[in-house]
């Protein structure tokens, strides 16, 4: 991983700042046009048109003012989740519990919001979203916990602890905070007007909560590039050993990062019920935490790549809408589209291919940028099996 | 390891048995305290013990999958993936082909090509073990969702032929065994079957020896002139095949024979974690599946009586049993020495 925070702490290093773009976003980018491609194909093959219905994705996706709004709503809990699951990667752990924390997070804030309907509004919202923060980091912190006490693979245990999070809340809203009036099926108490994120276009569901993302997303990004605790974090992801000796105690760094984890999938939780939802469904948000760990996988768990991202997961997901209702495909396509382009960039990214890349760039001169670039001498790179 | 059962894994399966029954008189105690004889008149029902044996297959299968693989050294937390792509192939197999056979012919086929993915992602690529297995559960999600949609987008429910109850002359008709043991279908029964194989060939064979040396040591395996990559490759592709057949024993677990979005639900994962609770033993693992399959019927049976507890609760209980059994078991854990690192031969 280049960091171009050598040398001069915060210095600004052009060639590192192109290299980190470039390799980051390139990646991603080209994995997402091999899976569109991929998916061209499929749908030749199932007897659809692939430029009709991509046309209509777009359209479905960025077509307008309220479908823009709509895709950046459905990114904004793609990008908490996203950014939560990247920056436990960074310390080295797997989150997979993201929708355990998410629904954590949405229980807190459905009952902080649900309480005290007279409070003024900037105190009820910050207070019901810091309610769903702290749930969904201590939602986290217990996997973690029992890793670092007792061993147990935290993978494991944040998948259990989604279904445990997931009937707790159908348990919840099926009995302590059950709404008064009847219900076909069962619904939560609804959260107060104060603690209803505004919204940020007037006629759309666009609303706060996005906000809270991108300024996640910046913060995430400070904290990895330029802070003690992001060096910490990111050691103890790469090398638990050297951060042994280096005095750093990995436990703990291993445990922060847990709970900033879970409470970032907290915060979604609560962008999702305060700021549009209002009640607490039954599976109110069945996959949205295992998407973003496609996002975040996607993103190479950088904070604004996985912006990026959760951009066009979201984009994606509200294009298929259209795209079922204009080119008559099955929307689950474009699922296959998403889990392509993962694929795509994990193969892109694995050793094995970045090794091939780096001994043919090796194998060429290094040249001034400006002279034009010479033939490539017929050397065939020794293949090492 | 060298028992046909280890010390360790007999240990586990006590202490664990206990441990449910202590963890659903607490919960049921909570709620009502006059329901205790109800739950021990569930417990001793020979329906009950049948219903666990059926949840406990597509465990085991799994299960045992995951076993070979991690021996060789390759983490295997695909086995979701290839569990819930074995379900639907199985289905939609067995709907086609008029035959549960072809369906578990076809499942064992499409793990076989989930296990090629991940064999060639993590060993040859030598991408994260882990991620890969993400990435694939992710992909089988996807690929049966927009499967079933494809294939049966009118919404017509479909039971796909499945395997029978057996009747066997003379024990299917003992007093409490025959509806208890022996009136299951060929599959429960060829799953316990591969328990005593699998410990015979992965402890007994040169070929096991061969994958076991891999998994603890790869460089050892590969001075001996044994080629790791292709002993691994051989390891994960047999891993995804019999992975593979859970889904059709998932499948056949429900009565209706049918399939639906995510019919896997984690299962996969309770499997994997059966692994790490029967020590990477195949009797300890078999063990581990069915006490895990006892935690499925319960709350199944609970649901079904009505003992008070509300239901939602109750679906906890196979999750909660797996967490604190994992939480309880893996310190003393240690696997296959190599599991989860790649190989490489220049070091």
């Amino acid at each position: 991983m280049s960091d171009p925070t050598r040398g001069k702490v915060g210095a600004f290093d052009r060639r590192a700042w192109s290299r980190l773009l470039l390799g980051s976003v390139g990646l991603p980018a080209l994995s997402v046009l091999v899976a569109i491609v991929i998916g061209a194909v499929m749908m030749v093959l199932m007897g659809f048109d692939p430029r009709q219905a991509y046309a209509a994705l777009w359209q479905g996706a960025f077509g307008n003012v309220i479908q823009i709004s709509e895709t950046l709503k459905t990114a904004t809990p793609l990008l908490l989740c996203g950014l939560g699951i990247s920056f436990a990667f960074q310390a080295g752990a797997f989150n997979i519990g993201a929708v355990g924390q998410m629904y954590a997070g949405a229980l807190a804030a459905v009952i902080v919001g649900g309480l005290f309907p007279n409070m003024p509004a900037p105190l009820h919202i910050g207070l019901s979203t810091l309610a769903a923060f702290v749930a969904g980091g201590l939602w986290a912190l217990a996997p973690a916990l029992l890793k670092v006490y007792s061993g147990a693979n935290e993978i494991i245990s944040t998948i259990l602890l989604n279904y445990i999070g997931i009937y707790l809340v159908d348990y919840m809203i099926s009995g302590p905070i059950k709404i008064g009036e009847h219900r076909d099926a069962p619904t939560s108490w609804p959260v107060a007007d104060s603690a209803v994120y505004p919204k940020l276009i007037p006629h759309t569901q666009l609303h706060l909560g996005l906000l809270i993302a991108l300024a996640a997303m910046v913060v995430l990004f400070v904290v990895m590039r330029y802070t003690t605790l992001g060096h910490r974090v990111r050691i103890v992801g790469q090398n638990p050993v050297a951060a042994r000796h280096a005095g750093i105690r990995s436990d703990r760094v291993f445990l922060l990062a847990f709970f900033f984890s879970g409470s970032l999938a907290g915060l979604a939780g609560a962008s999702e019920i305060l700021g549009y939802m209002t009640h607490l469904i039954s599976g109110f948000a069945p996959n949205t935490g295992y998407d973003a760990i496609a996002v975040a996988l996607l993103g190479g768990f950088e904070p604004f790549v996985v912006g990026l991202a959760a951009l066009f997961f979201a984009g994606l997901q509200t294009g298929a809408i259209a795209m079922e209702a204009v080119a008559r495909l099955p929307a689950q396509l474009v699922g296959m589209i998403r889990v392509l382009a993962i694929l795509a960039v994990l193969a892109a990214s694995s050793p094995r291919i970045v090794e091939l890349a780096n001994r043919s760039r090796l194998a060429k001169p290094e040249l001034p940028a400006a002279s034009p670039p010479p033939p490539v001498p017929a050397v065939e790179t020794p293949e090492i099996p | 390891m060298k028992t046909l059962l280890s010390r360790a894994a007999l240990r586990n399966s006590v202490f664990y048995g206990g441990l449910i029954l202590a963890l659903v008189v607490a919960l049921v105690l909570a709620w009502r305290t006059t329901m205790v004889s109800s739950i021990l008149a569930i417990v001793i029902a020979p329906e009950f013990v049948r219903a666990a044996l059926i949840a406990a297959t597509p465990l085991l299968l799994a299960a045992l999958g995951g076993l070979i693989s991690e021996l060789s050294g390759v983490l295997n937390m695909a086995l979701e993936s290839m569990m819930l792509i074995g379900a639907f192939t199985a289905y939609t197999a067995s709907d086609y082909g008029h035959s549960p056979w072809v369906g578990l012919i076809a499942a064992a086929a499409a793990g076989l090509l989930i296990g090629l993915l991940h064999a060639f992602f993590s060993i040859t690529l030598r991408s994260n073990q882990i991620v890969s297995a993400v990435a694939l559960n992710l992909f089988a999600l996807a690929a049966t969702a927009l499967g079933f949609r494809v294939l049966y987008a009118s919404g017509v429910f479909v039971s796909a032929p499945g395997f029978e109850p057996l009747h066997i002359p003379f024990l299917s008709d003992l007093p409490y065994l025959g509806i208890a043991l022996f009136s299951h279908n060929i599959l429960i029964y060829l799953a316990l079957l591969l328990v005593p194989i699998t410990w015979f060939i992965l402890y007994k064979t040169s070929w096991g020896l061969t994958l076991r040396s891999v998994g603890e040591h790869p460089l050892a395996a590969s001075t001996m002139g044994i080629n790791v990559t292709r002993v691994r490759y051989l390891a994960v592709l047999l891993s995804g095949a019999v992975a593979g057949m859970s889904g059709s024993a998932l499948v056949s677990a429900s009565n209706i024979n049918a399939f639906q979005e995510n019919l896997s639900a984690g299962r996969g994962f309770i499997a994997f974690a059966a692994v790490i609770f029967g020590r990477w033993n195949p009797i300890g693992i078999s063990f581990g599946a069915i006490l895990f399959g006892l935690g499925d019927a319960l709350q199944i049976r609970l649901q079904a009586y009505g003992v008070g507890v509300p239901y939602q609760l109750l679906l906890m209980l196979p999750y909660l049993i797996t967490l604190v059994a994992l939480v309880t078991f893996m310190r003393h854990a240690h696997g296959p020495a190599a599991s989860g690192q790649p190989y490489t031969e220049e070091g």
